[in-house]
């Protein structure tokens, strides 16, 4: 029972955390700006309402997975609206659907285990997905060519070859019995990645392997395989800077970003005026210039919420996502069967490694890749992934006995 | 089972030391990069940050405005001088590609409006308002300068009109208030003139954008007699009385000598005739009777080798150099304002405002008051004095040689009917090209018995100062005081 | 002179202490505050859950139990009795079965009932034979409500609860 009060007691300073930024946004416009508080009293509303859902009728599941990924929501969205408050109604709407989609992944996915029946299903999925744009021929969006646009609808399908990626990787190593049975998922992560350095896609296939590298290290236990890994993936790296022109290009405005400033390296060096300008407590909300950094809203959320909350903000995020990593890997502690497990781990490291990549990308610490922040960015796709994700591991962390 | 949850909680480790290294990184970025580059002048906050508020206007004594500031969007701001030129240097200019200067750097706080309203005020506002001022509405200080636009222009002309580099300075010697400051050659302030002509203008060899006024080291030449006759008469009892033979010049050894002007012989002179006539002999004789160090001191009384407290400018220091006695050219020719002298035309103005003021040096200052946007006066400024350099005795005494030397001297260019008009010329050899001519110096004040108006004037290689710099003085003084 | 326009332009910065920007700096403390205060929150619970060893808390707010409404044809158990079903009962002939029914047409591990998220499972562990619950012979997993009808072999049970 105790750990109920807990619980509410934690919701209780998330409510204070969402009035008060709105509030703080109620007062930056002339005249006050009543929408903001509207705002604030519905996400509000819709963080307590869930939370209440998924306490009365799952509550075998860990609570704190949803409430973590409320409070990052909720900064990603009181950003938003001060950045764009057009884009902020989208981002609520997002929410809402992730939430629903998080609940009923609960409710409707019965015992995970049989999926892992699917994983021929989840390899071709995998390969569908990721070569979707270097099949149909997407255009250029910000310099990455993942993007597919059907009708009005544009969306990444690499983000939705992570989950099948995942899926299918956990069903294979489950049956992992000896050396001879990785070759097949080996090449199957070497296309995806091949496929993603070609669409420019270079975070993703960063990601996808550090996903795949901890899949396979909780699955074989032995660190030799993981050291094969990184040397392929060095080498992989090394093969793509000497082919690809735009690899070569990243890599050069990491080193040194200052003598292309007003060109090609204009988005990172933004990024970086605009952390610093901040400082460690920020500038206050509204009284920043976010609005100099490009796409600040979705890819460089984090800069414009270093400039006018804080570095201290900033910090504040990377532990609480460090938190809900925490929450979703202990999850993969209570599965009963290796597939369970395994999934677990491929989806916490996912988020855990989105938002490493991103955030050293912004800071230039490693090269800039156009990945989001989950929860925080403004982005459909990124959200609804990343719900899914978590209802996975919600789903999980509910365990079997 | 348990292994795995060993391999669980190995990767767990593993991400939290990612985690920690790039929240270390992040860290590390905040204190040691971020203060580096922010000042990056491609950091478009800065000037956001700055444009903000509307910047104050300038104006001239007479609360002429002399500078214009208009807002084109939130983000930028455009600032006309109205004075262009003219009062190029004295004001400074505000540029995003090119800095601050002058004036305008040096109350750049107050001219941004760093308004000081109570936090309940603030509040009552605030909430009555139903939100902060627009940002477009706010407006920063207004400056009421010490300048006379009519002197300022006058100095501008005559000095243009030479064709010669040069300064000129006008104070109130009673109070330090800088009347004019003027340097030639000068430039557009103007943001689109001076983008446009910044190649040729900082590359330009006659260096335009100095200010030559409190940043031009010359040899004050003769001018600084005036420093060498009150060191004298402070340190050598009875040299007033004293009777000198001029003999056209001082020979020191078989290729050495320090002649005066064209070789003129005086005879036998006093000290007052010595200094209207401008013998270098006697003051170079009186120079090594006094020895570098008394000298020295006197130098330093005017504030030679120190920095000279002002308000509103940024002064040079001017040099008074340290000889043995085993120098005796040196320190001859450091008595008449050659050697090693180097003066800027606002220390020499100080040498005769201080005359001027019975031996008082007044502060030099260029702001009278700052008023903030809704018509409060937020600082007054009082005239200070910064020395009682000499007694009113002696400086009555240089008063009737400096007058001496415009009815009979050398600077006779100088007079203005109706008005007694004091001071020094000086025509100083220098350096700088070879075989040019020197340069023209007047330092003066009037009218004698009531001084409102203490000037220096130099026109580089204008010749002698008895020409150029003295009909330049006579011009300013005049414009002055006939108002 | 560089420097001294870069300490301007920097000044400029320093110049924001008045209106707004004092109120904001409340706003900023706080809110820093109070993401921290959650933190520290956050902190104390996983630590709290970390001591008591990943023990998972299972509220049992509902007991159910399964009312004996036909004793079989062995008349292994006597007809009204209850079996109370608490968190997980295994049902089947084998002796390691929490509930023992010795019946020819009862597997060994006949079935179980286990509760997720306050609701209870009856799970039909391959059973020869067969279960039927409210008239319907089961896949394999269905949820059980107070008044259903189960029959296991030639036994019948009412779900009480």
């Amino acid at each position: 029972m105790d750990s109920i009060k807990e619980e509410k007691r934690l919701l209780r300073v998330t409510y204070l955390f969402c009035i008060i930024s709105f509030f703080n946004i109620f007062l930056i416009k002339t005249p006050f700006d009543n929408v903001a508080l509207i705002i604030g009293g519905i996400i509000c509303i819709l963080m307590g309402y869930s939370n209440f859902i998924v306490r009365r009728f799952f509550p075998d599941g860990d609570k704190y997975i949803l409430i973590f990924a409320c409070i990052l929501s909720n900064i990603g969205m009181v950003m938003i609206y001060r950045l764009k408050p057009s884009d902020a109604i989208k981002q609520i709407i997002f929410f809402v659907v992730g939430i629903v989609i998080f609940i009923l992944i609960v409710v409707i996915l019965p015992e995970l285990k049989k999926y892992v029946k699917f994983r021929y299903i989840f390899l071709v999925l995998t390969l569908v997905f990721i070569s979707m744009p270097t099949l149909l021929g997407a255009a250029d969006v910000n310099g990455s060519q993942n993007w597919v646009h059907f009708g009005g609808f544009s969306f990444q399908p690499s983000e939705f070859a992570k989950l099948f990626l995942i899926a299918y990787l956990a069903s294979a190593f489950s049956k992992y019995k000896n050396f001879k049975q990785l070759i097949e998922p080996a090449f199957i992560v070497m296309v995806s990645l091949g496929f993603m350095v070609l669409q420019k896609d270079l975070g993703s296939a960063l990601i996808f392997f550090a996903i795949s590298v901890t899949m396979l290290y909780i699955c074989t236990g032995k660190f030799k395989y993981v050291l094969i890994c990184l040397l392929l993936f060095s080498a992989g790296a090394f093969i793509s800077y000497k082919l690809f022109g735009h690899v070569r290009l990243r890599v050069m405005i990491w080193q040194d970003p200052w003598p292309y400033k007003t060109n090609q390296s204009y988005q990172v060096v933004q990024s970086m005026y605009s952390i610093a300008w901040g400082g460690l407590f920020g500038t206050g909300l509204g009284l920043g210039y976010p609005g100099f950094v490009p796409i600040n809203d979705s890819d460089f959320i984090f800069a414009s919420i270093s400039e006018e909350m804080g570095v201290l903000m900033g910090f504040a995020i990377m532990i609480l996502y460090f938190l809900l990593f925490y929450r979703c890997m202990r999850a993969a502690l209570f599965a009963e069967d290796k597939f369970s497990r395994l999934l677990a781990v491929g989806y916490s490291a996912m988020i855990g490694a989105q938002v490493l990549v991103i955030v050293g990308g912004v800071t230039n610490m490693i090269p800039l890749t156009g990945i989001t922040l989950p929860l925080v960015s403004y982005g459909g796709t990124s959200m609804i992934i990343t719900f899914m994700a978590l209802g996975i591991l919600q789903k999980i962390s509910e365990g079997g006995r | 089972m348990n292994d795995i949850s060993v391999g669980i909680k190995k990767v767990l480790f593993v991400f939290l030391l990612l985690f920690i290294v790039v929240i270390s990184y992040v860290a590390y970025f905040e204190v040691y990069v971020a203060p580096k580059i922010v000042n990056n002048t491609d950091n478009k906050r800065l000037w956001a940050k700055r444009n903000e508020v509307l910047r104050g206007t300038i104006y001239d004594r007479n609360k002429n405005a002399l500078t214009k500031s208009s807002r084109v969007n939130t983000l930028t701001q455009k600032r006309e001088y109205t004075g262009g030129a003219v009062f190029a240097h004295v004001l400074g200019y505000v540029n995003p590609s090119y800095g601050i200067t002058g004036l305008e750097s040096k109350y750049d706080q107050y001219l941004m409006g760093a308004n000081d309203m109570s936090i309940v005020q603030y509040l009552k506002e605030f909430i009555a308002n139903k939100g902060s001022v627009k940002k477009e509405d706010k407006k920063g200080n207004d400056l009421i300068t010490t300048l006379d636009s009519d002197v300022q222009k006058q100095a501008y002309n005559l000095l243009s009109n030479t064709g010669q580099k040069g300064a000129v300075v006008a104070l109130n010697p009673k109070t330090g208030e800088i009347l004019a400051m003027v340097s030639a050659p000068s430039f557009n302030p103007n943001d689109s003139e001076l983008t446009a002509q910044w190649k040729s203008i900082s590359t330009d060899k006659s260096r335009p954008l100095l200010n030559r006024a409190v940043s031009g080291l010359y040899p004050p030449g003769s001018t600084f007699k005036t420093v060498t006759a009150i060191s004298a008469l402070e340190n050598i009892s009875g040299v007033m009385n004293q009777t000198f033979n001029d003999t056209g010049g001082i020979r020191f050894n078989s290729k050495y000598a320090l002649n005066n002007f064209g070789g003129e012989v005086l005879g036998s002179i006093n000290l007052k005739q010595a200094y209207i006539h401008s013998s270098n002999q006697i003051f170079g004789t009186l120079g090594l009777t006094l020895g570098n160090g008394k000298l020295k001191k006197t130098a330093e009384d005017f504030y030679f080798n120190k920095d000279i407290p002002s308000d509103g400018i940024v002064i040079d220091k001017s040099r008074f150099p340290t000889y043995d006695s085993s120098e005796p050219g040196n320190i001859a020719q450091s008595a008449i304002g050659q050697s090693q002298d180097l003066a800027t035309p606002m220390q020499m103005a100080l040498v005769a405002s201080t005359i001027a003021n019975d031996g008082v040096m007044m502060k030099p200052y260029l702001v009278n008051s700052v008023i903030s946007s809704t018509g409060n006066t937020i600082m007054t400024y009082k005239p200070e004095s910064i020395g009682n350099v000499t007694t009113p005795e002696i400086a009555a005494t240089m008063k009737e040689f400096m007058r001496g030397v415009v009815t009979d001297g050398t600077g006779g260019n100088a007079d203005i009917s109706g008005l007694n008009v004091c001071g020094k010329t000086g025509t100083a050899d220098h350096q700088d090209t070879s075989n040019a001519r020197p340069h023209s110096w007047f330092i003066g004040f009037a009218p004698m018995e009531n001084p409102k108006i203490a000037v220096a004037v130099i026109v580089e290689d204008g010749g002698q100062g008895g020409i150029q710099a003295a009909k330049i003085a006579a011009g300013v003084i005049k414009t002055s005081l006939s108002k | 002179m560089k420097c001294l326009i870069l300490n301007n332009l920097y000044l400029g910065l320093v110049l924001e202490t008045s209106g707004f920007s004092k109120l904001s700096l409340i706003f900023k403390i706080f809110i820093i505050a109070v993401i921290y205060l959650i933190i520290a929150f956050a902190l104390r619970i996983m630590y709290k859950d970390m001591k008591s060893g990943d023990k998972k808390r299972v509220k049992i707010k509902r007991t159910f139990g399964l009312e004996v409404v036909d004793g079989g044809m062995n008349n292994m158990v006597r007809k009204g009795s209850v079996i109370p079903i608490d968190r997980e009962v295994t049902i089947g002939r084998k002796e390691d079965n929490t509930v023992v029914l010795a019946e020819e047409y009862i597997s060994g591990h006949h079935a179980r009932i286990y509760m997720k998220n306050n609701n209870y499972i009856f799970e039909d562990l391959n059973s020869t034979n067969g279960t039927i619950v409210n008239g319907q012979k089961i896949q394999e997993k269905v949820y059980i409500r107070p008044g259903d009808k189960i029959e296991i072999g030639t036994i019948v049970f009412k779900v009480i609860g």
